[in-house]
């Protein structure tokens, strides 16, 4: 079980290294490369590029064979979903909808991710947060948003 | 100049009305976010940085220096009260400062680290008033070679040293190169791995990428996982947090030798201190008469460490403001602010900005005079703080982190951006790769470009320049010692490990 966990964090580890560097090098590929002297924009990019290919053998054959490596640590997905939902809603709604809406989409459905808020308490938190952030950042800080665009 | 003249210089600078309002508020926003699980000093810094483009640079960098020490104060409060460190200098302290609280003797634990703090703190800014200018003198002499090669070791030693998978915290250093190149290439002109997006020409932003990697993972992390806290706030009361005799006696020695370890490591550019505090905590472990006391609360355990933590944030401003190099990821975010307020730090920094520097040695001395106010007196509203549950923190920092990160440049991209970056801050810390060696890559990449073309340019295209200047092989020599104690001390495990396989195998059989 644990020794199938450790090659696992180490063959990702290592083969999304392998597959950035790939990328990036394939990128680099069609930049001017210039001289030694004259160095043009692809020179460092594609010296950056083989050196994480080569680092993340390093990290498949090298790294993967010392035993006590790392356990891939369980997600937790339930954080992961609501509050990544929470920025996208906020980046989505701050401009079209305006900054009180954006900020109560945010932490409706950030306290998604804990068992514990009840939904009187997360209304509350939602309402209070929204109010002191608009005073604060709208009135006070002049932060160039409408609470609600109409 | 004197010393004194340029110490009344910073204190004349340090003592406006502007900047002790401002350090203020910076040390006792580092105390909060410190007392406060789940946000982190990077984090916190990162969301204040904007807001403080439109002042000038001193105070900017008075008030973004005392959030940093501030933390260290406040963070070691949630380690002894609740053995939740605030942040990774803090862990260490947690080892003998919560058996404290639990023998009933937080308060004595609480005075003793805001102590030892204060004491680390002093020599450190010392340390750092008498050794940044001599620096800065011989750092007058370096070339692009010398910087090239400077900026290797830093790199290399802030990967190696905060970690045991070399290769994955090297290839994570390379990974921030990367992502430092994208936008336009300062000499040409061209945009790389912008992919005609016009919002990355500048390239990505650093606060959406420093919330993204490391303050949304931990609130990820910790969202409904942090359940409500055990301590009371009436458990501490001023009384209780008097030492006795003996404790002073206990402390006296570690607090000496954890400022010296914590100086030491915290003027090394790449390390920090993090490392210091381990090395301190071990140090005392081993010359203690009795050591099977520490983890039980033993005050050695956390005079020492939080000494060394708090000189080591001092001395780390030597390398930072002399040389342009950080030592670790809060001084690279130091180090961006002054290059965004258009000071490029390098020892013509202290010649041509004296008001800065000795402005901000001076404003750290009152930092720390406030920080004693803050924790000793004041310590009874920061232990009711750490008892707010989390369920109603992590909401509202995930509002603050979208307003922060809108506010840069009012617009949604960074935020987009943050999305992105929080994902890949996430993977990497399901696949336990360290994103700390990553931002540094990435701050440190473009300057590490620029000196690899100018010393190439110089040297028509000779790459034995490196090690044909004295100073540059040093440097380059200390990387080969780096990487040649990281294959021994790794072959040393691989050996250990076989040989304990092989011995559960026959205890099997």
């Amino acid at each position: 079980m644990l020794k199938q966990g450790m090659k696992q964090s180490h063959v990702l580890s290592g083969l999304a290294g392998l597959l950035i560097g790939a990328f990036a090098l394939f990128e680099a590929w069609n930049y001017p490369i210039g001289s030694v002297t004259r160095m043009g924009p692809g020179y460092f990019p594609i010296i950056l590029s083989v050196l994480l290919m080569v680092l993340s053998l390093g990290v498949l054959f090298i790294e993967g064979r010392s035993v006590d490596g790392p356990d891939i640590e369980r997600p937790s997905w339930r954080g992961l979903v609501w509050i990544v939902l929470a920025v996208m809603a906020f980046a989505a709604s701050v401009e079209t909808l305006g900054l009180a809406p954006a900020i109560l989409a945010a932490v409706i459905l950030s306290a998604q991710a804990d068992d514990d808020l009840q939904l009187k308490e997360t209304l509350i938190l939602a309402a209070s947060c929204t109010v002191i952030c608009v005073v604060i950042f709208i009135y006070i800080l002049g932060l160039p948003l409408e609470p609600i665009e109409f | 100049m004197s010393i004194f003249e340029n110490l009344a210089l910073g204190f004349s600078v340090a003592l406006t009305t502007k900047s002790l309002s401002y350090c203020f508020v910076g040390v006792t926003l580092g105390t909060l976010v410190g007392v406060l699980p789940g946000l982190g000093t990077l984090a916190a810094i990162a969301m204040l940085l904007p807001l403080t483009f439109q002042l000038d640079p001193a105070t900017a960098l008075i008030m973004l220096a005392g959030i940093y020490y501030g933390v260290a104060y406040g963070g070691s409060t949630a380690s002894i009260l609740l053995n939740l460190p605030g942040t990774p200098n803090t862990a260490v302290t947690a080892l003998d400062g919560y058996p404290m609280t639990k023998a009933g003797r937080a308060g004595v634990a609480l005075f003793m680290t805001t102590i030892a703090s204060f004491f680390g703190s002093v020599v450190g800014i010392i340390a750092l008033a008498v050794g940044a200018p001599l620096l800065a003198n011989v750092a007058l002499n370096f070339g692009s070679p010398e910087y090239f090669s400077l900026l290797i070791m830093g790199l290399l030693a802030a990967a190696l040293l905060s970690s045991g998978r070399p290769f994955r915290a090297v290839g994570m250093v390379v990974i921030g190169l990367l992502i430092g190149t994208v936008g336009m290439d300062s000499t040409s002109g061209y945009a790389r791995y912008s992919f005609d997006i016009p919002e990355l020409f500048n390239g990505f932003n650093l606060v959406a990428v420093v919330i993204g990697l490391f303050g949304l993972p931990e609130v990820i992390h910790n969202a409904g996982k942090i359940k409500s806290s055990i301590v009371n706030a009436q458990d501490v009361t001023l009384r209780s947090m008097i030492p006795t005799r003996d404790d002073w006696r206990r402390s006296f020695g570690p607090m000496v030798r954890g400022t010296g370890i914590g100086g030491f490591f915290g003027a090394l550019p790449g390390t920090g201190g993090t490392v210091a505090t381990f090395v301190s905590y071990a140090v005392e472990r081993k010359i203690n008469k009795d050591p099977s006391r520490f983890g039980k609360g033993a005050i050695e355990g956390i005079a020492g460490p939080e000494s060394a933590n708090n000189a080591a944030i001092q001395t780390a401003f030597i390398p930072t403001l002399t040389l342009g190099i950080p030592g670790d990821v809060v001084m690279a975010l130091i180090l961006a602010t002054l290059i965004i307020h258009g000071i490029q730090p390098g020892p013509a920094m202290i010649p041509e900005h004296p008001e800065l520097f000795w402005g901000l040695a001076a404003s750290f001395l009152v930092g720390n005079v406030m920080l004693l106010a803050l924790n000793i007196p004041m310590i009874g509203i920061w232990v009711r703080m750490v008892t707010i549950p989390y369920k109603y923190l992590f909401p509202i920092i995930t509002v603050l982190v979208c307003i922060g990160v809108y506010s840069i440049s009012n617009s949604t991209f960074d935020v987009w951006m943050v999305v992105l970056f929080a994902l890949l801050g996430y993977a990497f810390r399901l696949l336990k790769c360290e994103p700390a060696p990553l931002l540094l890559g990435f701050i440190l990449g473009p300057m590490l470009e620029e000196h690899l073309r100018r010393a190439m340019l110089i040297a028509r295209g000779d790459a034995t320049v490196f090690v044909t200047r004295p100073l540059s092989a040093i440097f380059l020599g200390i990387c080969i010692a780096l990487v040649a104690l990281m294959l021994w001390s790794g072959h040393k495990q691989r050996r250990l490990l076989k040989a304990r396989r092989l011995a559960e195998l026959q205890g099997e059989t």
